[in-house]
């Protein structure tokens, strides 16, 4: 195995979302671009995201290999799975965001094309509640595995407790 | 007599059959481990599927530090939640609390001043110097050797020391602030920090003579835990541990923030994959952190060390995902701000995270004893895992 040298050259935002879309309308795929603070976002309904998904990792222009971060988000009236994508051979990254609606919310998993996203999968779904098809180990993380609520999600409120100091009971 | 043994002889082919290409043996062996950890970062449980000492499977068991940092920072504002970070990833918390503060800063459109941002990159190099040397006594540890864990604790002491006199903590320092630094350099700083490179570009030597050559540290490390290019991309490991397996890529080049770029070093990268290039990789980093600290040292502008920032922080509505190379790899903060003082949403990213989930990769097909070696050598920290 030899050391790979990249070419980590700069490139705008306006080149890669134009790339993008071109590459969008070719398969006939829906999505909105946009900038927020020099970081590109594509929307895209959940139904085409896995053809997205694997389209940019297996484009030979695009090559997004790379997942940084898996985020969940609960905007109250619907949830939002963001897929952060980078690539290596271009130096460029992406946003995708997808809205998921809040009852019986569920969303394809894409354990199957990307295998590190299974723990980011994992930790959206017990903390917000999102299931994720065909993902093959959907099971607790981070929480006790009896747990029946999904604490980021905003109806989810914090408790807090008024403890008073008990005098231990004290042998005669 | 003769006849006697024949008959007490255990019939080997029975025990050892293997029933199907790619189903586990009849007689494997479920062993829980912990919680504990087999080295020394924090509490960790797995279950591992064993034929004999050959690992079949691993199962991690992890969250026995979740403290629910991500809820947490959606109840209290900025500035309150920033100690916090310093508990994900507590042996590089300047780092953590670089990527926040960045982060922070990126969504407001703030810049601190030049010299806040000199002084943070020694503080982080200092941190990624102390890291790294609990990497290699833990390294030395987890391969049978205790003295490599006296020198480089010893060593990670006069770090630290540097660091308290900037910030008054030794592990968690709550130091930078959004805008700049907590407080000015104090007077004598310069010439200790100069003494402490001076005695650990010696001390470097050293930790190279005593083990990096070590012909037993070396056989059971080379070949073992390979982890190849394209595999370390797909699991999305960062850091050393992705830098060893052939891709020279560092967030610091890549994306320089803070004024990297200005100074002058060299990213090192290993070829093979294996835990003796990961070592190799860290040990070389310590040198080039080295070199940094140097250059800012020598180059630190006058100026301000704090921006004007009001007190309570209200960024503007918006999104970003901000991240920086921390000791162990990418750590990244996807912050989203509705326009109030408390941030809507709070993602941490974590090298560790990542790693861990790919160790059922790499253990596979391992021995039960190179299990503490191969772990040791992605450097978790089970609070970053857990958050």
């Amino acid at each position: 195995m030899e050391i790979r040298e990249y070419n980590f050259k700069k490139i705008d935002n306006d080149k890669v979302i134009s790339l993008l879309q071109g590459k969008l309308n070719l398969n006939g795929i829906e999505g909105n671009f946009s900038l927020n603070h020099d970081q590109g976002y594509l929307e895209i309904s959940k139904a085409v995201l896995k053809n997205v998904i694997k389209l940019f990792k297996n484009d030979k222009d695009l090559r997004f290999d790379y997942i940084k971060c898996i985020t969940g988000v609960d905007y109250k009236d619907y949830l939002e799975v963001i897929y952060s994508l980078y690539s290596f051979g271009n130096n460029c990254s992406v946003n995708i965001k997808v809205k998921i609606e809040p009852v019986n919310p569920e969303v394809e998993s894409i354990t199957d094309i990307f295998r590190s996203a299974d723990w980011f999968e994992r930790e959206i779904w017990e903390f917000f509640g999102i299931n994720f098809k065909g993902h093959p180990n959907l099971k607790t993380l981070l929480l006790p595995g009896d747990v029946d609520y999904h604490p980021l999600l905003k109806s989810f409120e914090i408790k807090w407790e008024e403890r008073e100091y008990k005098r231990p009971e004290v042998f005669d | 007599m003769a006849d006697e043994i024949k008959n007490n002889e255990i019939e080997v082919d029975e025990i050892s059959e293997i029933s199907e290409p790619g189903e586990y043996p009849k007689d494997y062996m479920e062993i829980n481990f912990g919680p504990h950890h087999p080295s020394t970062h924090g509490v960790f449980r797995f279950i591992a599927k064993l034929d004999g000492e050959k690992i079949l499977e691993v199962e991690p068991v992890v969250g026995y530090l979740h403290r629910g940092i991500e809820k947490m920072a959606e109840s209290r504002t900025y500035v309150q939640f920033k100690p916090l970070v310093d508990r994900l990833d507590y042996t590089g918390a300047m780092n953590n609390e670089f990527g926040y503060c960045l982060a922070i800063e990126k969504l407001m459109g703030l810049e601190s001043p030049p010299k806040a941002q000199s002084i943070r990159v020694i503080c982080a190099e200092l941190n990624r110097i102390c890291a790294h040397e609990v990497f290699f006594g833990a390294m030395g540890l987890e391969a049978g050797a205790f003295t490599p864990f006296l020198f480089g604790f010893k060593d990670r002491e006069m770090a630290m020391h540097l660091m308290e006199m900037l910030a008054g903590g030794r592990l968690t320092f709550n130091y930078f602030t959004i805008g700049g630094v907590r407080q000015d350099v104090p007077a004598g700083f310069f010439k200790e920090a100069k003494d402490y490179l001076k005695q650990f570009k010696k001390n470097l030597a050293e930790y190279h003579e005593l083990f990096s050559g070590n012909e037993i540290f070396i056989k059971r490390t080379k070949d073992i835990g390979i982890i190849s290019r394209e595999d370390a991309i797909e699991w999305s490991m960062s850091g050393p541990t992705l830098r060893a397996s052939g891709v020279r890529f560092d967030i610091r080049k890549v994306e320089p923030y803070s004024g990297y770029d200005k100074y002058d070093w060299e990213v090192p990268a290993g070829s093979n994959g294996d835990i003796y290039d990961r070592y190799w990789v860290r040990m070389n980093e310590l040198a080039q952190s080295a070199r940094i600290i140097e250059q800012a040292l020598d180059s630190l502008p006058d100026g301000d060390y704090q921006a004007k920032v009001s007190r309570n922080i209200k960024p503007p509505a918006g999104e970003v995902y901000f991240r920086v190379e921390g000791t162990k790899g990418e750590v990244g903060f996807y912050v989203i701000s509705d326009g109030t003082d408390k941030p809507y949403r709070m993602k941490i990213r974590t090298p560790s995270f990542n790693h861990l989930n790919a160790l059922n990769y790499v253990l596979k097909n391992n021995y039960i004893a190179d299990f503490p070696l191969i772990l040791g050598s992605f450097d978790t920290v089970m609070g970053s895992v857990d958050r």
